[in-house]
């Protein structure tokens, strides 16, 4: 029986077509913004995992048919304890393709957009077809990747941000019974990069503690997964499948052997492959949960009818259920947000090596494999890069040189590329004492852009 | 009657190193690995036997058992008698474009069991209304009984008295417009498995049982150690250390401890003098070595930082027991369990063992938990601190089995509801016991009658609301649960949501404003007018905005697993989900 589209989205009609006392003040209810979201509106979902199938489904009910999704993944048995929209038949298919098809085929008149590919193989002029873009993503490379790209496409006209250049990002997290929620609006609100410390810190056992004094059971496993892989190599010149029980049966093995040695207890396969996988553990509800207030911001943002989170909201329900939402700030110096152009205070004595550990190691950039160019003398010259092994190899000599030695002078920019952004960002050397104030890392006073 | 009576009730042996994988790496447990890494192989065995109960498939009903099926629960009954309407086009589990007119409750069992071949399901086309009058006797035979969106005053108050009788869980979860709201009512729920989430270590230091004593006076003077082996004293040691010799220079007890901050200030100060003094004799020993090669660079001493930043978490009165057990071992039920006339028998055994233990077996101190956090430690230290720690823990779990035996046979009770298993996982947990009672659903509403619980009920409400701000920009989101009682009044003398229809909300705001009255009258409540939120509710018009309901659900799920598993604190008693502030709030009462 064919559905008369004046029958469908009554509960929409209601909360979109009547005024109320707490509409955002300039609403105007009526058709228009339920005709936005459903032929206008362009959504992006990044991510089909947990929280990707979630936000589909939320999505598509509320409205929003023109829906894009990405994921380079392809389903496993693990994912059906949450992933709801595969089956046991769809493993080893692609995650965005299967959803796309089980919502197309579910929703009359919704069109979901698949990508099986990786985020980075899309471009600008994709990224910037979409009127939000939600994440729901394991990743913090990858949501620092987006953060940089949706930065990026922003526009300043004499310094003023065109408003029409903006694209709000909504991000959600989850682990256990434990997730976060939140919006960005970027340039003007809080971005990824601004509050890189809120992500927890990685868990990296020490390698002295892992080789000489191991005290838990994961300690033997890391053991196991880092030096021993490469010294006796079980299945040749293979890099760790995680997947691969015949892999994970072996190290957990072997981290058994070295736990009796030490007489440490607790070693089991669920552990080893909790480790070497670095598995998070999940359920269906709080995926549901996260991936509802997600898509309520996606909602309040596209329909203007209610003011959108401000900005940031976490959820805990290990002891009854806990919200706490605030207001993230922003960081005035931001890489990726701020225009406020990066300086390094390094002096030209310092080594090469000292720009790659500052930028690694300072919370503010936490990069991972950063590579640097320059220009000298009006020609792209590559100091060093981690990326390509043939330019790493003729580049790694430049490490242990001082910057005077490599012609670097105060002024100087010194371009990075890294995979937690899209482009790459400028610094400006300005050693110590040519800098305004010597006691900063990066500059607050810089009037250049 | 007796649902929680097996508390832990069934544990897979664990698994020794030396077990074969396959064991673990069957089907089952890859299908389940995210989640039994939260609740584990026992939570997962009570969610496979339980059996839950959805009253209505809409959108928020179908959601909830979503995730439950998801995880995977041994079978769902939904009751609805309701057929499919375009209405449904919010509710992923019911299509209206190809099952218009058919049974909701039938159309939406087939699509949820789609999702998970290990689950099984069932419905019944019937109203919950029809059922409690013909066969109240059926929800008696759920785990818990969940309803989603019912708002006729006296379904409620029938299915309140129920499942309150049979002290089975009962979750009513609403999503109208931009709110939500839960409501949790359970006689009693006891938690042994809490997982809370910051837990201070429980290691003894003022009260060292015999073995640990004698391991931390085993060490010399710290100075007389290498520069290797002074690095690798587990900071336990050094506390205790600075603890001792604070205690013997202010002539202090054995068993004080420093609780000011002055008084763990000097003891900081004891250990930064001891870093101080061993960094100065390693740069001598260095300048004095001329032959050999030096070392270079200071010595690390992250134990004695360890020692320093936990003076403050690590020493506490062992003996200090946790308000939330204690208030257990003074309930009621530890003595009446004697007389076999409680609920939750095996729980409160457990409690009533622990009382005994405390009374004639231990100097005060709960049970030793038996972990040790991580620290800077060379493995033989570690694992041996490790060691008597879990000897002792294992010890007292002995003791307060042998506390349970007696306490049985004075019953003449056999013990055979209880393995040592689960002793074990009580006295892992007794610094974390819980007991969730809320209030009953059904007193809400009769504050008329002059029966206890009503009264108690009715005065808390009263006061809650008497003392809430409703205005200006903070205004306390109780205010949403009065608007759902003036919905569910105004449901159950029209049968239809203020607003439904577009040309009566008008005349519906008017009429809603009437029932709200009537609720703050009912309530005794001291006069409040709130029109605007009024306005708002009934411009909803009774609709389910699915991104609402999918939060109401995904909580509501959530607290169903927590009374399934019998793992995690259940939500007492009421959640209000407010998005457009993008909040939540929590009540009890």
């Amino acid at each position: 029986m064919p559905l008369d589209v004046c029958n469908r989205w009554t509960h929409l009609r209601k909360i979109l077509g009547r005024n109320g006392p707490f509409c955002q003040s300039d609403y105007e209810a009526g058709s228009e913004a339920l005709k936005f979201v459903l032929e206008e509106c362009k959504i992006l979902i990044v991510g089909c995992g947990g929280l990707g199938c979630e936000l589909l489904k939320d999505l598509a009910l509320m409205g929003f048919m023109n829906i894009s999704i990405i994921d380079m993944d392809t389903i496993d048995l693990s994912n059906l304890n949450r992933q709801f929209l595969f089956r046991e038949k769809d493993i080893g298919c692609s995650k965005s393709e299967t959803a796309a098809k089980v919502i197309n085929e579910r929703i009359p008149g919704v069109k979901v957009k698949p990508y099986f590919c990786k985020i980075q193989d899309l471009d600008t002029d994709f990224y910037r077809n979409f009127h939000v873009i939600v994440l729901g993503l394991d990743s913090i490379v990858a949501r620092r990747w987006i953060n940089g790209m949706v930065c990026s496409l922003l526009n300043y006209d004499d310094g003023i941000l065109d408003q029409s250049s903006i694209i709000p990002l909504v991000d959600g997290g989850s682990e256990g019974f434990k997730g976060n929620a939140r919006v960005i609006i970027p340039g003007m609100t809080a971005c990824i990069e601004c509050t890189l410390d809120l992500f927890p810190p990685q868990i990296n056992y020490p390698l002295c503690t892992i080789a000489n004094t191991p005290r838990l059971p994961e300690h033997c496993i890391e053991y196991v997964r880092v030096l021993l892989w490469n010294r006796e190599k079980p299945f040749g010149d293979v890099a760790i499948d995680g997947d691969d029980a015949s892999h994970i049966q072996w190290i957990y093995e072997k981290s058994a052997e070295r736990a009796s040695q030490f007489n440490i207890n607790g070693v089991t396969y669920r552990l080893t492959q909790g480790v070497v996988k670095r598995i998070i553990p999940a359920v269906a509800s709080t995926n549901a949960i996260i991936a509802a207030v997600c898509s309520t911001e996606v909602f309040k943002i596209t329909t203007s009818c209610c003011t959108a989170m401000n900005n940031y909201m976490v959820f805990n329900d290990v002891d009854s259920i806990y919200t706490y939402t605030y207001e993230a700030e922003r960081n005035p110096n931001c890489l990726a947000c701020s225009r406020v152009p990066q300086e390094l205070n390094l002096s030209l004595e310092s080594q090469l090596q000292e720009i790659i550990d500052l930028l690694v190691n300072d919370e503010k950039y936490a990069m991972k494999s950063p590579g640097l160019t320059t220009m000298i003398n009006g020609k792209n010259r590559t100091l060093y890069m981690q990326s390509v092994a043939s330019i790493e190899e003729k580049t790694r000599v430049n490490l242990k040189k001082s910057l005077r030695e490599l012609n670097l002078s105060s002024g100087q920019e010194i371009i990075v590329a890294d995979v937690t952004r899209p482009n790459t960002s400028i610094f400006v050397l300005k050693p110590p004492s040519a800098s305004n104030d010597p006691q900063s890392v990066s500059a607050s006073s810089s009037s250049s852009s | 009657m007796n649902r929680l009576g097996d508390l832990i009730s069934y544990q897979k042996s664990p698994k020794s190193p030396s077990s074969p994988a396959n064991n673990y790496e069957n089907e089952k447990n890859r299908k389940y690995d995210r989640q039994l890494r939260i609740w584990g192989d026992t939570g997962q065995y009570l969610i496979e036997g339980s059996s839950v109960c959805l009253i209505n498939a809409n959108a928020t009903g179908t959601e909830i058992l979503k995730n439950l099926v998801l995880a995977g629960i041994g079978s769902f009954t939904i009751i609805d008698g309701s057929k499919v309407s375009t209405e449904d086009d919010n509710n992923f589990f019911c299509d209206p474009s190809t099952s218009l007119g058919k049974s909701r409750a039938s159309v939406s069992s087939q699509m949820l069991l789609e999702l998970n071949p290990d689950v099984s399901g069932d419905y019944i086309e019937e109203s919950v209304e029809t059922l409690l009058e013909s066969n109240p006797s059926l929800f008696k035979n759920f785990t818990t009984v969940i309803a989603a969106n019912v708002h006729n005053e006296k379904t409620l108050i029938k299915l309140s008295e129920i499942t309150w009788e049979y002290n089975i869980p009962l979750i009513l979860a609403y999503s109208i417009g931009f709110v939500g709201l839960i409501r949790i009512q359970v006689r009693e729920h006891p938690v042994i498995e809490a997982h809370p989430d910051n837990t201070l270590e429980d290691l003894r230091l003022d009260r060292p049982f015999k073995e640990l004593k004698e391991y931390l006076e085993s060490f010399k003077d710290f100075e007389t150690y290498s520069r290797s082996e002074v690095a690798q004293i587990p900071f336990v040691v050094i506390i205790y250390k600075f603890l001792k010799e604070w205690q013997k220079a202010g002539g202090k007890s054995p068993n004080c401890i420093p609780t000011t901050f002055k008084e763990k200030e000097e003891i900081r100060k004891l250990i930064r003098e001891c870093m101080a003094k061993i960094r100065n004799n390693v740069r001598k020993k260095i300048e004095a070595d001329t032959t050999e090669i030096v070392i270079e660079g200071e010595i690390e001493l992250d134990n004695f930082e360890e020692a320093i930043r936990s003076v403050n978490t690590v020493l506490l009165p062992s003996n200090k027991i946790p308000s939330d057990t204690l208030y257990l071992l003074n309930d009621i039920s530890v003595e009446k369990v004697m007389e076999g006339m409680v609920e939750n028998s095996n729980f409160w055994l457990l409690v009533r063992a622990l009382k005994l233990f405390l009374n004639e077996k231990s100097d005060g101190c709960l049970p030793v938990r038996g972990s040790l956090p991580d620290m800077t430690a060379d493995t033989t230290n570690y694992v041996k601190l490790q060691q008597i720690y879990q000897t002792k823990a294992k010890e007292d779990a002995e003791t307060l089995y042998s506390c349970l035996t007696s306490v049985c046979s004075s019953l003449g009770k056999s013990m055979d509801t209880i393995s040592e298993e689960q002793v074990k996982t009580f006295c892992r947990n007794t610094h974390f016991l819980k007991i969730i009672r809320t209030s009953p659903i059904w007193s809400e509403y009769g504050s008329n009658q002059d029966d206890k619980i009503s009264i108690k009920t009715a005065t808390k409400l009263r006061e809650l609301v008497n003392c809430a701000d409703f205005d200006g920009d903070e205004s306390d989101d109780l205010i949403f649960y009065l608007m759902f009682r003036s919905i569910s009044r105004f449901f159950t003398l029209y049968n239809r949501y203020p607003g439904y229809c577009d040309d009566l909300v008008e005349s519906d705001i008017s009429t809603l404003k009437s029932c709200f009255k009537d609720i703050i009258n009912d309530l005794g409540c001291a006069n409040l007018s709130k029109d605007d939120f009024i306005h708002e509710m009934s411009r909803y018009g009774g609709a389910e905005l699915h991104s609402i309901s999918a939060f109401i659900s995904g909580c509501a799920a959530q607290e169903a697993v927590k009374f399934i598993t019998k793992q995690f604190v259940p939500l007492n008693s009421i959640l209000i989900y407010n998005s457009m502030s993008s909040r939540t709030s929590t009540y009890q009462w």
